[in-house]
């Protein structure tokens, strides 16, 4: 959905990209993620056509960004960090007016409004004025206005900001919603827990440097890996040859009380696994499907990456 | 489908209560003055509803016209109107009719009155062009010093101070009073008819200038070539006027537009401060030989650089036996001194900007060029230092060439100079990449 090719962006006196190159699949759910000043900001900007690089290509759905933004505006919506609303005017006049400048006909822009003000819950907010919602409101204002033309592809930067626990429950909600209609997100955020919840990618850049670009494993019934931790009450020194020996099993930490493994099968083989190990007497405390956890992938990128020293 | 940011500015413009407050306001102000004056009363409204006019459509529409811009940098909108679909000129119609729509609304029950009473319609048309050019000048300045600096145009500044130039420049008209003719080209034009002209010249420019700034806004590129044009078009409107002053009107013409070009070369400068990323964007595009892309990335000053030079050698001919008079001297310009002196400068300003601290090295820049151009030459000239002055003012008594040759020898200095400055501003990319 997103090819970028050698893309490089200066400020004057600082290069905030420097010859990045990455894609973006349809359908995913990419998490931005990298300390401040990686570059994520920009990158957004470049991808939505705000910002001119000073070499590489951009292709948004097979739209070039830099020969054509306003063209791939119409696939394309973008939360900015420090996003405002029309105070003055009506939820429903800033949905409307996102409506009809992306162009939308204007026979379907009333149904793209209630549509909107629906999943975003917004439906009571229709006649108030921007200026008077709370902070989690104009979010969910500013996040319709960006999908109201219902985009291929949403950028989000840093959407949670700001927001408390329960307005961020209900964004990742609204994600996985997305998601499922057949959007490709693409959020940047410094809070990983909260990418955690929905990201299926992570795109982890430093120093304007692409470090990794790759998808997370998210265990499913239907997956045929599944990463398993398992912890004994007591130490039996038979566990490593126990495991060693099981087919379709690879060990990935081992020890008398504990180990971290990846089975090659499904729901029925863990279930076989677990009685297996019960009737051959092993004191099984814990026996839990383990899900990759994102602020551990991107710690370990980063470790994988040192900081290149000048 | 009615453009979506006029009607948005509409939204925010008219109420009920505004729609009743304009007329009845007004209706109680020339209530007012008909009572104060009887005797001409005619008179005196006309000249009210001219006056509430300037005021109104011309100064408050003015600030209004730079508000629709400043506040969307204000409001952090900015980013959702670029993410528009929306194409520039229905963007820039829109914010500029949209935003001024009320402002227009109290102009019309002006403009009755004022007609009513006897002001004839070609000046009330008059008055409204020249509104419109205030409004679309005042748009193209603050959008294009949102690029330069988002807080310049959080300030919207930029209307009342476009407005006072135009209420002087206006007040200067008022010498030409006397005048019923003017003579253009050696064409008589009625007085009336000339406003009228030039005020559809330069509202045309004026939108024009609105709808390619917003272009930029958009990143939506394009080849600079109307800067270049609105030169030449300057350029034979003074001509024109001055045509009397010279002795051939091909030297008119020639020098006219050459100044043209000196001016809207500062002009450009000021306006599209360029920086060491726009050069480095500029050298990949021109090494991978996409001419296209290398034009529609060139700031505005090259061409009007290229035109200075142009018609500097087009003035040589007929200057050279001109003289005039300056600091109680006489002294003869050599166009091609003007124009290497603008080489000059150029690559002075550039220089300094190229730095990454812009808003310093800017501030440099101007007070150098004020320094080299206006201080050091007059300080000379009132110390009796008069012939080192020619060494920098490219002025010169006696001989021109001795000036070019001199001023040749500067540009050329500077030249290496910016050469210099983008060399080391590259290896520091290198160093750092």
């Amino acid at each position: 959905m997103i090819q970028i090719s050698g893309l490089t962006f200066d400020y004057p006196g600082h290069r905030a990209l420097d010859n990045v190159s990455l894609t973006v699949s349809a359908g995913s759910v990419t998490a931005l993620v990298g300390p401040n000043g990686a570059g994520k900001t920009t990158l957004l900007r470049c991808i939505a056509g705000l910002e001119t690089p000073i070499s590489g290509s951009i292709y948004v759905d097979g739209l070039d960004v830099i020969a054509k933004p306003r063209e791939v505006h119409k696939v394309m919506g973008y939360l900015s960090d420090f996003y405002g609303l029309y105070r003055n005017l009506t939820v429903a006049q800033c949905l409307s007016y996102a409506a009809a400048s992306q162009g939308l006909a204007e026979s379907t822009i009333s149904n793209a409004v209630s549509d909107t003000a629906i999943q975003l819950d917004l439906i009571d907010l229709l006649d108030r004025a921007s200026g008077s919602l709370s902070r989690g409101q104009r979010q969910r204002v500013a996040i319709g206005q960006a999908i109201i033309h219902r985009p291929k592809v949403v950028l989000l930067d840093e959407p949670a900001s700001g927001l408390d626990p329960e307005a961020r429950s209900s964004l990742a909600t609204l994600f996985r919603q997305l998601q499922r209609e057949g959007m490709t997100l693409l959020v940047s955020s410094h809070i990983l827990a909260e990418l955690d919840e929905y990201s299926t990618h992570m795109l982890s850049l430093r120093e304007g440097r692409v470090l990794e670009n790759r998808p997370l494993q998210r265990s499913d019934s239907d997956s045929e890996t599944r990463h398993i931790r398992l912890q004994l009450a007591t130490p039996d020194i038979r566990l490593t040859s126990w495991l060693t020996s099981r087919p379709r099993i690879t060990i990935l930490e081992i020890a008398e009380s504990h180990a971290s493994i990846i089975l090659n099968g499904n729901l029925q083989d863990q279930n076989a696994l677990l009685q297996s190990l019960l009737a051959d007497g092993f004191s099984v405390a814990a026996f839990s499907e383990q899900k990759e956890n994102l602020q551990q992938s991107y710690l370990q990128s980063i470790s994988k990456n040192p900081r290149e020293l000048a | 489908m009615i453009n979506p940011e006029f009607t948005r500015n509409l939204w925010l413009e008219f109420s009920i209560q505004k729609l009743v407050a304009m007329p009845a306001i007004l209706f109680l102000i020339f209530l007012a003055m008909a009572m104060s004056n009887t005797a001409i009363m005619q008179d005196t409204l006309s000249t009210t509803a001219t006056v509430l006019f300037i005021t109104i459509v011309w100064l408050w529409g003015t600030i209004k016209a730079g508000a629709s811009v400043a506040s969307e940098f204000q409001d952090n909108t900015w980013d959702l109107q670029r993410m528009s679909a929306m194409q520039p000129w229905d963007m820039t119609w829109g914010k500029l009719l949209g935003s001024t729509a009320y402002a227009w609304y109290g102009g019309i029950f002006c403009l009755l009155v004022a007609g009513y009473y006897g002001n004839s319609p070609l000046s009330l048309i008059t008055l409204e062009i020249t509104a419109l050019m205030l409004h679309a000048l005042t748009f193209a300045v603050t959008l294009n010093n949102s690029r330069l600096d988002a807080r310049l145009a959080r300030q919207n500044t930029t209307g009342i101070f476009i407005f006072f130039i135009t209420f002087m420049a206006m007040q200067f008209t008022r010498s030409l009073e006397q005048y019923q003719i003017f003579w253009w080209w050696n064409i008589p034009i009625q007085k009336t008819h000339f406003w009228f002209a030039s005020s559809v010249l330069f509202a045309g420019f004026a939108v024009v200038a609105a709808w390619r700034t917003m272009r930029t806004a958009l990143q939506v590129r394009s080849i600079p070539w109307v800067w270049p044009l609105f030169t030449l078009v300057i350029g034979a409107y003074l001509g024109g006027l001055l045509n009397n002053e010279f002795r051939e009107p091909w030297h008119a013409l020639f020098s006219t537009t050459l100044w043209a070009a000196v001016i809207m070369s500062y002009a450009g400068l000021s306006s599209d401060l360029g920086n060491i990323t726009a050069w480095r964007r500029l050298k990949l595009l021109a090494h991978t030989k996409n001419l296209r892309s290398s034009l529609v990335n060139l700031p505005t000053w090259p061409s009007t650089l290229i035109l200075a030079f142009l018609f500097a050698m087009l003035d040589t001919p007929y200057s050279l036996s001109s003289q005039q008079i300056a600091y109680g001297q006489q002294f003869s310009i050599a166009p091609l001194a003007v124009a290497l002196m603008l080489l000059r400068d150029i690559c002075i300003f550039q220089f300094f900007t190229l730095s990454a601290g812009q808003k310093r090295s800017m501030a440099a820049a101007l007070v150098t060029l004020l320094l080299l151009d206006v201080l050091i030459p007059y300080l000379l000239h009132m110390g009796g230092l008069a012939s080192i002055a020619y060494l920098i003012l490219p002025v010169a008594p006696d001989s021109s060439w001795i000036n070019v040759a001199v001023m040749a020898g500067q540009a050329t200095i500077a030249v290496m100079l910016l050469r210099w400055k983008l060399q080391t501003e590259d290896r520091l990319v290198a160093v750092a990449a």
